[in-house]
C-alpha cells in the first residue's frame, strides 16, 4: 500500500481524536490544526515504518504532544503575554445550556495546559491515572494531583465551591 | 467535610464537562494533509472504468463478428420445404 495511502488511513481512524487532545493542550483551534498538520506531515516526509504508526496510538498521540509543548515554550519565549486564540474549544454531545459552555471553556482556558491535559484525557478519552501517567511521562500521583487541582480550580470558577464550616473557622 | 465537598464539586464539574467533548477538526484539516491521496484514486478508478469499458466493447465486438462467420458461412442447416414431407396438396375425397 502506498506511503501517503496508510497516513491517511490513520488520519481517517486517529486524526479527530488527535485534533482534540491537541486542542485541549493549546486552546487554539489554528494552533491545533498546525500541531496535527504538522505531525502528519513529518510522518509523510519522514522514514517512520507503518506499523509504528498503524499499531500504536501512542505514537501518534506523543508526537502531537511534543508539538504542542514545543509551540507552548516557543511562544513562552517569544510572545509571553500572547492571548490564547479565540475560538470554541467544546461541543456538546447533548442538549446543555449555552452560558453552561461558555464557562466551561473560560475555566479550562484559565487551567494551566499541563492541567487541561490531564483533564481532557480523564474525562473525554476516559483513562485511567495510570494510563494518564504513562502518557504524559510523570508519576501517577502527579497525574491524579493534577487533575484534582484542575477540577477544583475549575470548580472555583464555576462557582460550586462553597465554604464549609471547616474552612471558615 | 472539606473532603466531602471537595468530591461533590469534583463530581458536578464532571456531570458538566460529559455533556461535551472538545471541537472537532474543520473538514480541511483532512485535504490539508492529504491533498493528493484522493486525487491519485481518482485516476485509478476512472482508468481501471475505462479499462473495463474498452474490454467490454472489444469482447461484444468479437461475439458478433464470430455470429456473423458462422451464419454467412452457410454451416447452419436450410429448414426443410414444409410441403415435401406432406408431398403437396391432395383433394379429400368425398
Amino acid at each position: 500500500m502506498h506511503r501517503r495511502t496508510w497516513i491517511a488511513r490513520a488520519y481517517d481512524e486517529h486524526g479527530a481524536m488527535l485534533y482534540r487532545y491537541a486542542l485541549l493542550i493549546v486552546a487554539d483551534p489554528a494552533v491545533a490544526e498546525d500541531a496535527v498538520h504538522e505531525v502528519f506531515v513529518k510522518l509523510l516526509a519522514g522514514s517512520s515504518r507503518r506499523d509504528d504508526i498503524q499499531s500504536s496510538l501512542a505514537y501518534l498521540r506523543r508526537a502531537v504532544r511534543n508539538q504542542c509543548y514545543s509551540w507552548l515554550r516557543t511562544r513562552q519565549r517569544d510572545a509571553p503575554a500572547a492571548v490564547p486564540g479565540a475560538g470554541s474549544l467544546l461541543e456538546p454531545v447533548r442538549p446543555a445550556p449555552q452560558d453552561d459552555r461558555l464557562m466551561l471553556e473560560e475555566a479550562l482556558r484559565a487551567l494551566p495546559p499541563e492541567q487541561r491535559e490531564v483533564v481532557h484525557l480523564k474525562v473525554f478519552e476516559g483513562l485511567t491515572f495510570s494510563q494518564i501517567a504513562d502518557v504524559t511521562g510523570v508519576p501517577l500521583n502527579t497525574a491524579a494531583s493534577r487533575y484534582r487541582y484542575a477540577i477544583g480550580k475549575m470548580g472555583e470558577q464555576l462557582g460550586l465551591v462553597r465554604e464549609t464550616p471547616g474552612r471558615t473557622a | 467535610m472539606t473532603q466531602h465537598n471537595d468530591r461533590h464539586v469534583e463530581q458536578d464539574v464532571e456531570a458538566r464537562l460529559a455533556r461535551y467533548r472538545p471541537s472537532g477538526p474543520r473538514p480541511g484539516l483532512r485535504d490539508r494533509i492529504v491533498p493528493r491521496a484522493r486525487t491519485r484514486w481518482g485516476w485509478a478508478v476512472a482508468a481501471m472504468l475505462a479499462l473495463a469499458t474498452v474490454g467490454l466493447s472489444w469482447a461484444t465486438h468479437s461475439v458478433e463478428q464470430r455470429s456473423a462467420a458462422l451464419l454467412g458461412a452457410g454451416d447452419a442447416p436450410e429448414a426443410p420445404p414444409i410441403e415435401a414431407p406432406l408431398q403437396g396438396f391432395r383433394e379429400v375425397p368425398k
